[in-house]
């Protein structure tokens, strides 16, 4: 996670300032389709797993993902590293475009 | 509507297939039990649809002229867990067009681990380049949190999806062409292995090969080998919510009640029901939105009506025990639906079935799936 980026990029209507992530092609708010970057610096976890067997996979690793809920209302599937509770504030991180978070 | 279905055929569920048997090869298996079934030939059959995630480089055309069919209506689904109905439902509309007479509708899969492996790192561009990166494990992660959100919002604990696996699996024991049927106690599932908490071995669907076919036609035949299944009715939904829902009600939610009234009859008067189990949560997710659990109260019908089977649902013993065939598991859902409605159940026979209702669901965008539908079935008594 050190190569990570504080700040997660998400896009931005241009008219209505609708946040989207994934991206969309058209704000489904007011039909605009012009679009800025934004970003997502911290959320708090709603749920959370660790995968802990993968089907073709044998290597074993657990892996911590969550539902994290942005402060400004969306919801983003991230990577931990390690198990957080629910209702944990966390920083968002960029990584290669997936987004991470770490206890704020 | 005047659509039936007059012909099913299903290969055996194999966690390990042969490797002489292809997808293609499956799906040849299935298609001609089904024409057997309905007393008709190729010749017969005017209309095809597939749906496959593994048929490339081939595609429904190749397939067709495998098979020796000439048709002049042809469809290929990508639409995963809700392949089935929407096949179906195009398979209807072009009956009710003219379109064809006799529709072929087949789904099915072999996939390796490998396979399996690139398919869920590359299910869509937003898995592709947000999830996959994560090493996210495919969609048991995703609805391993959902499971727990559902578990939160409804006030279940781990037994209520307990109470689902194990009467699937009585169910599958009666059902020969199941994976699994062997019986399955409370504290087998609760001291399973964990996939993706909470999410046992159990709750997961293992990957299987097969096939299920199925043949529509405009009017019941009279070569069948046993009684025709009339489509009452059938509604879909695509991205009902753009993903800015919970994840927790599914686009039948908003066609529901559009669903009963064309079909003419209440849930309360259904026989026998197929949802789409690719987890226990969005089977009892399925259930709710089809209007089967009062008042939203999952963990009293977890309890209550699935625990004793009161409500036959998922009578082929379901995904979970089944296995996933790939596309073919959307079909089998509605496939076994009609066999009770035919009363070809066997030892899992539904008695005096007369009405069923099936649903689909599947396509993760991002964080759950965006297609769905049901799909109500009557007995045909001519």
């Amino acid at each position: 996670m050190n190569a990570a980026v504080h700040g997660f990029p998400v896009t931005k209507c241009g008219r209505c300032g609708s946040l989207y992530f994934p991206r969309r092609l058209i704000c489904h708010r007011c039909g605009n389709d012009t679009w800025a970057e934004d970003y997502l610096r911290e959320a708090v976890t709603e749920e959370s797993t660790t995968v802990q067997h993968v089907a073709g996979r044998t290597d074993g690793t657990p892996r911590h993902l969550a539902t994290v809920r942005a402060l400004q209302g969306i919801r983003l599937i991230v990577g931990l590293e390690a198990p957080l509770p629910e209702g944990t504030r966390v920083l968002l991180f960029n990584k290669d475009g997936a987004p991470v978070a770490k206890p704020a | 509507m005047s659509a039936f279905i007059v012909g099913l055929g299903e290969t055996v569920r194999l966690r390990h297939p042969p490797p002489s048997q292809t997808t293609a090869t499956l799906m040849r298996d299935a298609v001609q039990m089904a024409l057997r079934d309905a007393g008709l030939s190729l010749r017969d059959i005017d209309g095809f649809a597939v749906a496959s995630f593994s048929l490339e480089p081939d595609r429904a055309i190749d397939i067709a002229w495998q098979l020796g069919l000439t048709v002049r209506w042809l469809l290929q689904d990508t639409n995963g867990g809700a392949s089935a109905i929407n096949m179906l439902g195009h398979a209807i509309r072009g009956i009710e067009a003219g379109a064809a007479s006799n529709i072929l509708i087949v789904g099915g899969d072999r996939t390796s681990p490998a396979d399996f492996a690139k398919r869920v790192a590359n299910y869509n561009s937003a898995t592709r380049d947000h999830l996959a990166p994560l090493d996210y494990g495919g969609p048991n992660s995703l609805f391993a949190m959902l499971t727990k959100r559902q578990m939160k919002k409804y006030d279940l604990v781990k037994s209520d999806y307990g109470h689902l696996a194990i009467a699937q699996r009585q169910w599958a024991a009666g059902n020969p062409i199941a994976a699994y049927r062997t019986l399955l106690s409370m504290d087998d599932y609760l001291n399973a292995p964990l996939i993706a908490d909470p999410l046992c071995r159990f709750d997961c669907v293992p990957v299987v090969a097969g096939a299920s076919a199925m043949i529509l036609s405009a009017a019941p035949s009279a070569d069948a080998a046993a009684n025709s299944v009339r489509v009452l009715a059938i509604r879909q939904s695509f991205n009902h919510d753009n993903q800015d829902g919970d994840g927790l009600e599914t686009g039948i939610h908003g066609i529901a009640a559009e669903l009963w009234h064309a079909a003419g009859i209440a849930p309360s008067e259904i026989d026998v029901v197929s949802v789409y189990d690719d987890y226990p949560a969005m089977a009892y997710a399925q259930l709710s939105d089809l209007g089967f659990i009062r008042d939203g109260d999952i963990a009293q019908f977890a309890r209550e009506t699935i625990a004793t089977r009161r409500l036959p649902v998922n009578t082929g013993g379901g995904m979970l025990s089944c296995g996933q065939a790939g596309t073919g598991s959307g079909v089998h859902g509605i496939a076994e639906v009609a066999r009770q409605l035919q009363h070809r159940g066997g030892e899992r026979q539904v008695p005096g079935a007369r009405f069923g209702v099936a649903s689909g669901y599947g396509m993760a965008l991002y964080r759950y799936c965006a297609c769905s539908g049901a799909v109500v079935l009557a007995r045909d008594e001519l």
